[in-house]
């Protein structure tokens, strides 16, 4: 009887501890969603910029980056997986995961070969405890990812998408030696709000960019004179250091970069989110387990108390009737 | 006095946004100074440079930028970087540092120092 109090007594405690740290780390989460929220606003003007800057250019370059271009019979695609370093996060990474997957068995069936790249630590486990082979991964900033990760993942993945530039029809390595990809493909987590956060599935590789409306011109304009651009368009008067083919050189890796630093911002944002009402799930059952315990223990204890009376009154009983005997 | 826009965004925030009456950067090609009304231009900057935006206030803001362009419509300058740092944000100490241990030897070792070099020369411009 008593060691049954006990036991509760201990179970009580221990379940008031993990409480106090699920309670912890819900107002952690909450705090950054709100720092992760306006990450992804401040990063918003440079994508606008960006935008309005490729629409520009397009409008006086032609189109023929490789990035741009759709490559006849694509053998191998890349698949970028953003997955959270920790866990305690809900569904979010067995969503993101789950949707990896889909996409994985969609490119299969389209007769091309996925190979992957995953940036969190949860991914990175999940595809080695199933023996499946990781081209890349990097770890340890997917709460507060910086502009240097995104950046050297974009690195990657793009000189392993020109790389795929002359590999052979039966997915040999090219000229250059390496095996490189078709296509880039980016899955990750889009925060629409704080309820709602969708796992998304984009293709990064070769790219559409969304130009700002209303200004896209006729592509192709004569490079030796750059100044010149569609005649119908008077915004487009534009000069070019150096000349547009060289700028679009150097802008679409860095565009790459940007979408993908948005992503990993949106998918911070959505991590903190899921981490936080899973956290608060798992405070609000603590409560009442502590509940239904606390009242577990009162009752053992009365019962205890009841037990121990009844005892003291049956001896007392015992020695009346023994010494009236007498 | 004549003015016009100028927005400096880098990706993670913008840096900095007002008027200003004279903009002086360097692209891949030469130096480039911008007065309100110049001609329409998109020109890539120099990978690690240092630009100059004097505010109509008088005063001036020295930035070291990253990996940026130059875009200027007739509605204003945009300069886009992938890291811009405001002359008064920038810890002398570190860069400094940053420019004696990198490694040359390699390109990502050179363009460290050439980061913190023009780091350096906008702390040392807007003294």
């Amino acid at each position: 009887m008593a060691a049954q109090i006990r036991v509760l007594r201990r179970r009580i405690r221990s379940t008031q501890s993990i409480k106090k740290i699920t309670r912890a780390m819900e107002l952690i989460a909450t705090s950054r969603i709100a720092k992760a929220r306006a990450r992804v606003d401040e990063a918003k003007p440079y994508a606008e910029q960006m935008t309005r800057v490729l629409t520009e250019l397009a409008t006086n370059s032609a189109l023929d980056h490789p990035l741009l271009v759709e490559r006849e019979n694509p053998k191998r695609a890349a698949v970028l997986v953003v997955t959270s370093d920790r866990g305690q996060c809900g569904g979010y990474n067995a969503n993101v995961l789950k949707e990896a997957e889909q996409l994985q068995q969609l490119l299969r069936e389209q007769g091309k070969e996925p190979v992957l790249y995953v940036i969190g630590r949860k991914g990175v486990g999940y595809y080695r405890f199933r023996r499946r082979k990781v081209a890349a991964s990097w770890t340890g900033f997917s709460e507060q990812p910086r502009y240097e990760n995104a950046a050297e993942a974009a690195r990657t993945l793009v000189e392993a998408f020109m790389a795929g530039q002359d590999d052979g029809p039966d997915g040999s390595a090219g000229d250059d030696g390496v095996q490189g990809v078709d296509e880039l493909h980016l899955v990750y987590t889009q925060f629409k709000n704080m309820v709602t956060q969708t796992p998304q599935a984009r293709r990064m590789a070769p790219m559409e960019v969304e130009y700002a409306v209303d200004t896209v011109g006729t592509p192709g304009g004569d490079i030796d004179e750059p100044s010149r651009g569609p005649s119908d368009n008077p915004q487009a008067l534009y000069a070019f250091e150096p000349d547009p083919e060289t700028l679009f050189d150097a802008l679409l890796p860095k565009y790459i970069g940007a979408r993908l630093f948005a992503a990993l911002l949106e998918s911070a944002a959505s991590e903190s989110a899921n981490r936080q009402r899973a956290m608060k799930a798992a405070t609000d059952n603590a409560n009442e387990l502590i509940r239904t315990l606390t009242l577990q223990a009162n009752q053992a204890r009365q019962a205890q108390i009841t037990q121990e009376i009844s005892e003291i009154v049956g001896g007392a009983d015992a020695l009346v009737s023994a010494g009236s005997e007498n | 006095m004549a003015e016009m826009t100028v927005e400096l965004v880098a990706v993670e925030r913008r840096i900095w946004s007002g008027e200003a009456t004279f903009v002086l950067a360097r692209t891949t090609e030469g130096e480039v100074g911008v007065l309100p009304g110049h001609e329409p231009t998109l020109a890539q900057l120099e990978e690690a440079g240092v630009v100059r935006i004097d505010t109509t206030d008088g005063s001036s803001i020295t930035v070291a930028v990253h990996g940026g362009f130059l875009s200027i419509t007739p509605d204003g300058v945009t300069l886009l970087a992938e890291y811009a740092e405001l002359s008064d944000e920038i810890d002398v100490a570190r860069a400094r540092q940053a420019r004696d241990r990198a490694d040359t030897s390699d390109r990502e070792g050179a363009a460290a120092k050439a980061r913190a070099e023009a780091r350096l020369r906008a702390a040392e411009a807007a003294e």
